[in-house]
């Protein structure tokens, strides 16, 4: 056996090292087999709040159904991310079924979380940060202004003063304040 | 040069050809004991379900025939019966596909019967959990406890429809494992 040989069957042993480790990117069975779980978990859940509504203990109830509901977020999350490894199988797109692929796991860890009472708090204002996150390639610029009336707010009071300044912002804009007005810097300071 | 290459070349074939089947052999260990726990899951749920389909009976005996709540019953009665034959069927299906794990040829049929074992009894459970529900519907009635039968029957028709999505990716993971080797 000589030097190129033993090169070869090192390719080879690579080769088959990588197959098992890494077996073919994404992979729609089990994706599948997933989902069935996470329905599975769904199906628990529910049986969790039947077995409280049984007992009448209303902590136990709103517990139940406060699991069952981070249950369901995490079924969706997971059909979500199964849908868009499906697309991106279909796109020939490696990179994205595999983050696809990963998202239906997490999502699945999500769901056995939420059956076991592990749901994660989060407050309002990161749920619409993240819901507003720029991923590239979507309908939102990173530069277009705020409008205050989606921005949740930690008061009242400023929820108040930011809508009532992005009212007067507004209505002083060429669109707001109607064609006449002729946008912004256009307008008299003091009508005459 | 020469001689590095084949070191290297060595090495890589030792840790690749090594390496692998134990890689394989752990994996297929893993799976196995995954479906174990889910059969044994799934056992206990259909056999929860056996004592409380006795307990339905008893408890449907309890109700007056004119109750207005007998068409719902008649629902619960139904789906109960529907599920409580796909637990028992799905279970025995999982229990075939689990005892065709050991003997398949390679670790990928291997595997395959294994997810194919995991999933069907989850449908085995799921199915087993909706007969539990539905009984205790039927408890519910005869017990005068009327304040939680909107949460069961709203729950019990959430967890159908949850129980329908199992079956559905069952057949999708059975349809797939078989395009793989009919290809």
């Amino acid at each position: 056996m000589n030097g190129n040989s033993i090169l070869k069957a090192g390719v080879l042993g690579m080769a088959s090292l990588l197959f098992a480790v890494h077996a073919s990117g994404a992979d729609k069975i089990a994706a599948s087999a997933i989902l069935a779980e996470l329905s599975t978990i769904s199906v628990e859940a529910q049986a969790n709040v039947v077995d409280a509504a049984a007992t009448g203990n209303l902590e136990a109830m709103a517990e139940a159904n406060r699991r069952a509901d981070a249950v369901d977020a995490a079924v969706a999350a997971g059909q979500a991310a199964s849908t868009a490894m499906d697309r991106a199988i279909e796109a020939n797109d490696q990179d994205a079924a595999d983050a696809a692929e990963d998202g239906v796991k997490d999502a699945l860890q999500m769901a056995k979380d939420g059956l076991n009472g592990i749901v994660p708090k989060v407050s309002a204002t990161k749920a619409w940060k993240a819901s507003k996150k720029n991923t590239g390639g979507g309908p939102a610029d990173p530069y277009d202004a705020p409008n205050m009336y989606d921005i949740p707010s930690k008061t009242k009071v400023q929820q108040g003063v930011a809508q009532k300044s992005w009212g007067t912002l507004w209505s002083s804009g060429a669109i707001g304040g109607g064609l006449e007005s002729g946008g912004f810097g256009d307008r008299e300071a003091t009508p005459e | 040069m020469s001689r590095h290459s084949f070191i290297a070349g060595l090495i890589v074939a030792l840790l690749g050809i090594g390496v692998a089947p134990n890689v394989a052999k752990a994996q297929q260990e893993n799976s196995s004991s995954e479906v174990q726990v889910a059969i044994s899951a799934a056992e206990k749920a259909v056999q929860k379900a056996r004592a409380d389909i006795e307990k339905g009976k008893e408890m449907l005996a309890l109700i007056p025939e004119d109750s207005p709540l007998m068409p719902d019953i008649a629902e619960m009665v139904e789906a109960a019966a529907e599920n409580w034959k796909v637990a028992v069927d799905s279970l025995k299906g999982a229990k075939e596909s689990a005892g065709k794990i050991e003997s398949a040829g390679n670790p990928s049929l291997a595997g395959d019967y294994a997810l194919l074992a995991k999933v069907n009894a989850g449908v085995a459970l799921s199915g087993a959990k909706i007969v539990g529900m539905a009984v205790a519907y039927v408890e519910a009635v005869a017990t005068n406890k009327t304040e939680s039968l909107d949460i069961i029957r709203t729950a019990l028709r959430d967890a159908v429809a949850a129980s329908s999505q199992v079956q559905f990716n069952y057949d999708r993971v059975k349809k797939l494992i078989t395009e793989k080797y009919s290809k």
